[in-house]
């Protein structure tokens, strides 16, 4: 899907008072893995796993304005959260204004997925 | 494990070859390493084929001409290691003593796929959402500039260099130079990555006769030191995209099978599918400290008349990439180079060499697959 990653409806927690609901995440017990989208099973333990709502917040780690194909341009890139999960990320802020290690805030919508830069 | 050589390589050149088919590539091949090592067919005991793109039996299509049935074929897919993976999976069946001599293939034609990137798993969460191999590597490449304040130029840099070796190989797709003004001026693909900072598509086949008696064959032997595969592992979580682990992991289980370290290695012909991957391979392999690939790039010592010349057929930027084909074709660079035979690419005193070949993209992992192999020349 261009410009955003569609999040499918069971990883959307809607009692969130975050705009459109939170990223849900899961999270192993045992505190070996915080994956999303989330993972019914660690895969470091096969311990079925907890659900957890993400803050929404989040840093850069890297990111490239995809040139080719039809969906053309959009900005691709990986965010961390504080929770500990990589999330594969669309940004909508200009890349030209987009570094690495950028605080990044989630914007859900209509359960789709866009990150933005933030100042905190 | 007994000792395992190469005997007969051969390959097609590499290329838009739109008037071929994946049998008839491969056949070229095929009767080229087999003639290389004066063997006769009934030598071969097994084959090994690797292909990623052309549907299943892609061995099996390839000998049916050539009169080479009633031995077990075995396709192998394993992304752009799959000829790699099947030549380990030679070496493994030959050293355990399973067969004497077995023959190692690897074929593509991805012009039979149609332009630009190509398709990944429509299974994975990634790509399902816009994610594509240039992107994947041009991210690399942002955090390793941004890590270590550097340049797109010191990105072209491996383009100009790669290039000027593919200009030197009539095998190659590639043949001519070009200038680092000329790469980042070149159309952009996924920023920071510009069309010339990626290797081409295209078709080409190649083989290795493989064996444990070397004695039976004219061809002059190479032997095989180190032979690794390795998958990615999952990470959910913060992964250094800067450290390809596990091109780390592969080399260093090749290099203690070997018994030698990077120092010894007179040529690399390693997984450059874009410029920034040749310079996070540079300290994966052990030939620059982290943070100091680009200097060594700019130093000289990985091209022609430099301490290991690195991808002096081009490698993938130059030479090209058909993907099932690469890992074959960079161990019969490899074969060339340590017999002495590589023409104007030649690397003066080959001695040992070291083929890396990596790829598959997943979402979580750093690549799906890695061989890495370790060859000598016979020092008679």
């Amino acid at each position: 899907m261009p410009g955003a990653v569609e999040v499918s409806p069971d990883s959307i927690d809607h009692s969130s008072p975050q705009p459109g609901g939170a990223l849900i995440a899961s999270r192993c017990p045992d505190g070996h893995s915080t994956a999303h989208p989330p993972l019914d099973r660690c895969p470091v333990c096969w311990v079925p796993t907890e659900r957890v709502a993400l803050s929404g917040s989040g840093r850069l780690y890297s990111f490239s304005t995809v040139m080719v194909g039809p969906a053309a341009p959009y900005t691709v890139g990986y965010v961390d959260t504080p929770e500990g999960a990589r999330i594969f990320a669309h940004l909508t802020t200009p890349e030209a204004d987009l570094r690495p290690d950028q605080p990044v805030r989630l914007r859900l919508a209509d359960a789709r997925a866009t990150w933005e830069a933030s100042d905190a | 494990m007994r000792e395992v050589v190469i005997v007969g390589a051969d390959m097609t050149p590499f290329g838009k070859h739109l008037d071929r088919t994946l049998p008839g590539l491969g056949g070229d091949a095929v009767r080229g390493a087999i003639g290389d090592a004066s063997a006769a067919r009934a030598d071969i005991q097994a084959v090994y084929s690797g292909n990623v793109a052309a549907g299943s039996l892609t061995g099996q299509r390839i000998v049916r001409d050539l009169g080479l049935g009633g031995i077990p074929v075995v396709n192998v897919e394993n992304a752009c290691s799959s000829s790699a993976s099947a030549l380990h999976e030679a070496v493994v069946a030959v050293g355990a003593g399973v067969h004497d001599t077995v023959l190692v293939i690897g074929a593509e034609q991805l012009t039979a796929l149609g332009r630009g990137p190509l398709p990944l798993n429509r299974d994975d969460h990634e790509a399902a959402n816009g994610q594509i191999m240039p992107a994947v590597y041009a991210m690399r490449a942002r955090r390793y500039l941004y890590e270590h304040d550097l340049t797109p130029a010191d990105l072209a840099a491996v383009a100009v260099k790669n290039r000027s070796h593919g200009a030197l190989n009539p095998y190659a797709q590639i043949r001519t130079t070009t200038t680092v003004e000329e790469v980042l001026a070149s159309r952009p693909v996924a920023t920071p990555l510009t069309l010339f900072q990626c290797c081409p598509n295209g078709d080409g086949a190649a083989a290795l006769v493989v064996t444990a008696t070397p004695e039976r064959f004219s061809g002059p032997p190479v032997r095989i030191r180190a032979s690794v595969l390795h998958s990615g592992r999952f990470e959910t979580g913060f992964r250094d995209m800067t450290t390809p682990q596990i091109t780390v992991e592969s080399a260093r289980d090749a290099y203690e099978q070997a018994g030698i370290g990077p120092e010894d290695l007179s040529l690399v012909e390693l997984h450059d599918a874009f410029t920034i991957a040749e310079l996070l391979y540079y300290e994966a392999l052990g030939l620059a400290e982290r943070g100091k690939a680009a200097a060594l790039l700019h130093s000289g010592e990985t091209t022609f008349g430099g301490h290991t010349v690195v991808n002096p057929s081009g490698g993938l930027l130059a030479k090209g990439h058909p993907i099932g084909a690469t890992g074959a074709a960079q161990v019969v660079e490899a074969v060339w180079q340590l017999r002495g035979r590589a023409g104007d690419r030649q690397v003066g005193g080959a001695r040992i060499a070291l083929t890396h070949v990596t790829g598959g993209g997943m979402a979580g992992v750093d690549h799906g697959a890695c061989a890495v192999h370790i060859l000598e020349r016979n020092a008679a």
